[in-house]
């Protein structure tokens, strides 16, 4: 005999797709309604397009990545169960409460976008207000998985702050998305057309995606270097996921989008011809499938050991 | 105090009714276990050198928790270890450690599982919604999901028994006398004495869990998280 063996009962693994699900859909959620916020606020309406789309996405992104989280739970018609027993100590309680708090503030957002003739200040009021919650939602999914040291590939603070701005590049993602989809106006119309938009948008947009690849390398070295629980967390992920993760996760998801849109910002100094929508269009697929598989990975190579 | 294994909880019934009394499910308040001299803190030490993995502790927690099939409360793990000809075998029985600090009750968000003055770390399948956070939280896996009640189970030391002032039924069946249990509190009982007299360890110390179950003899290196196949997804 060699090495070590160990005859133990089945150990299964609990949380499936629908978890990642829920952590991907909410969080684009919560990064369009915070980059429609934050649009609406610093180009002072300019695009209001972006602001629109992503008003009425996020209740809608929230309220079905809710819904995969209802499909997961044994007894979901128990949800109140999380109100009357409110645990001050779990993330998931504090989790159904923001959540559904993020879901009725976007909707009220969203209906102040689509209705004709409302006060400005008023949306710029509540969207300010919904900052906060739509942060809190943000940190919520991260730390969700990072407080267990039972999971030590989850166990690190990185992991928050990699979640978070995965939120807002999906999120970006997202509203791009439904902007490349739009029809295209010259770019001599009154009205900034949305090819412009992301004109504008695409710096931003590489710009949090580099700062995405950070923290996750970050978040990768405090692994590899880390405790021998973390060590072999991290060993058990790979032998697993290891190739979806980095070929897909990362590899397209991560750096081909990085790589794609700076040829197009390296390309084309002159910002009067049109960006190149098709190129765009495969960048935030490329994003949204990696943002989800990313999560994927990491949900299930998680809970391994 | 003698000790007998029939009759080791003689008037428990009543001081464990009375710790059960003032807990109450789905509450999730603060969760301070008895301290000496306030009532019971039940444990268990499990002398690994006693232990012939024979499984009969597996078999009656089965039986009597009524445990489906390809799930436990309570089992042994047996570890080969080495090159020939050095080479060894362990058995770890391996059960909920009712951790003085469990973050199986931290996390659940409806107060489903819940901790008693004598430290029982307990799971109301009435409440539970079925999220299994606690299983992710869990650093020893021993929790899992019932097929048919779809909430998490786990082992409660057999409160319906120690109520009764009755002995757990692994500690009561375990032919090696392997697994002690008694009131922690109590510097007479059985479980307070041995650990007085031996030194123990507890499983995975690091996870700062503080449990409540001791081992004499045991090995970290074959107290190792086991690790879980992608395959074998809950159905
Ligand atoms: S061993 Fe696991 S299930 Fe038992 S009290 Fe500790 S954390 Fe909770
Ligand atoms: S599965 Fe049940 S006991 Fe476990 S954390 Fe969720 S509600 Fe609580």
């Amino acid at each position: 005999m060699i090495g070590d063996i160990t005859y133990t009962v089945p150990h299964l693994m609990y949380w499936d797709w629908r978890i990642a699900a829920d952590l991907f859909i909410g969080g684009v959620g919560v990064g369009a309604f915070v980059i429609a916020v934050l649009n609406s606020l610093y180009y002072k309406d300019k695009y209001p397009a972006v602001s629109k789309i992503g008003a009425v996405l996020s209740p809608i992104l929230i309220a079905v990545g809710l819904l995969f989280l209802l499909s997961e739970l044994g007894h979901p018609m128990r949800i109140w169960r999380t109100v009357t027993g409110f645990n001050a100590s779990s993330p998931l309680s504090w989790g159904a409460l923001f959540q559904t708090l993020m879901i009725i503030v976007g909707a009220i957002y969203a209906r102040m976008w689509l209705k004709p003739g409302s006060s400005k200040a008023a949306r710029n009021l509540v969207g300010i207000m919904g900052l906060p919650i739509a942060l809190i939602v943000g940190a919520n999914h991260g730390w969700l998985l990072a407080i267990s040291p039972a999971r030590p590939l989850w166990n690190t603070g990185p992991a928050t702050i990699t979640a978070m701005i995965g939120f807002a590049t999906t999120g970006m993602a997202a509203i791009l998305l439904l902007l490349c989809l739009k029809k295209h106006k010259a770019p001599a119309a009154k009205e900034p057309s949305a090819a412009w938009m992301i004109q504008d948008f695409r710096a931003l947009l590489v710009g949090a995606l580099i700062v995405q690849g950070l923290t996750f390398l970050v978040w990768y070295i405090s692994l590899n270097y880390g405790s021998a629980d973390a060590q072999a967390a991290l060993a058990a992920a790979n032998e697993s996921y290891g190739p979806l993760f980095w070929f897909v996760g990362i590899g397209l998801g991560l750096i081909v989008p990085i790589l794609l849109q700076l040829s197009e910002i390296i390309g084309k100094r002159d910002t009067n011809t049109m960006p190149n929508v098709p190129l765009t269009l495969l960048t935030v697929v490329l994003i949204l499938v990696g943002g989800y598989v990313f999560r994927y990975a990491v949900v299930m190579g998680g809970q391994i050991l | 105090m003698s000790i007998s294994r029939r009759n080791f909880l003689k008037g428990a019934g009543v001081a464990g009714a009375a710790a059960a009394s003032t807990a109450v499910p789905g509450c999730t308040g603060t969760r301070e276990t008895n301290k000496p001299g306030d009532g019971p803190r039940y444990g268990m030490v499990i002398d690994l050198r006693r232990c012939f993995g024979c499984h009969a502790c597996s078999i009656a927690c089965k039986a009597e928790q009524d445990v489906p099939l390809g799930r436990f409360k309570s089992w042994v793990n047996v570890s080969e270890r080495g090159s020939y000809p050095n080479v060894r075998r362990d058995f770890l029985p391996v059960l909920c450690n009712h951790c003085d600090n469990p973050p199986c009750v931290s996390v659940c968000p409806s107060g489903a599982t819940w901790q008693r003055k004598d430290g029982v770390v307990m799971q109301d399948d009435e409440i539970c919604i079925g999220c299994k956070y606690c299983i992710q939280a869990c650093p020893y896996g021993v929790r899992y999901t019932d097929p048919k009640k779809k909430s998490a189970e786990k082992c409660d030391f057999c409160v319906h028994r120690l109520d009764q002032g009755v002995l757990p039924a692994c500690v009561n069946t375990c032919n090696a006398r392997a697994r002690v249990f008694g009131d922690l509190n109590d510097p007479d009982s059985a479980v307070s004495r041995l650990l007085a007299s031996t030194p123990v360890q507890s499983l995975r110390p690091a996870m700062g869990t503080d449990p409540r179950v001791f081992y004499i003899g045991l090995d970290q290196a074959a107290a190792k998280p086991v690790k879980k196949q992608s395959s074998l997804l809950e159905a």
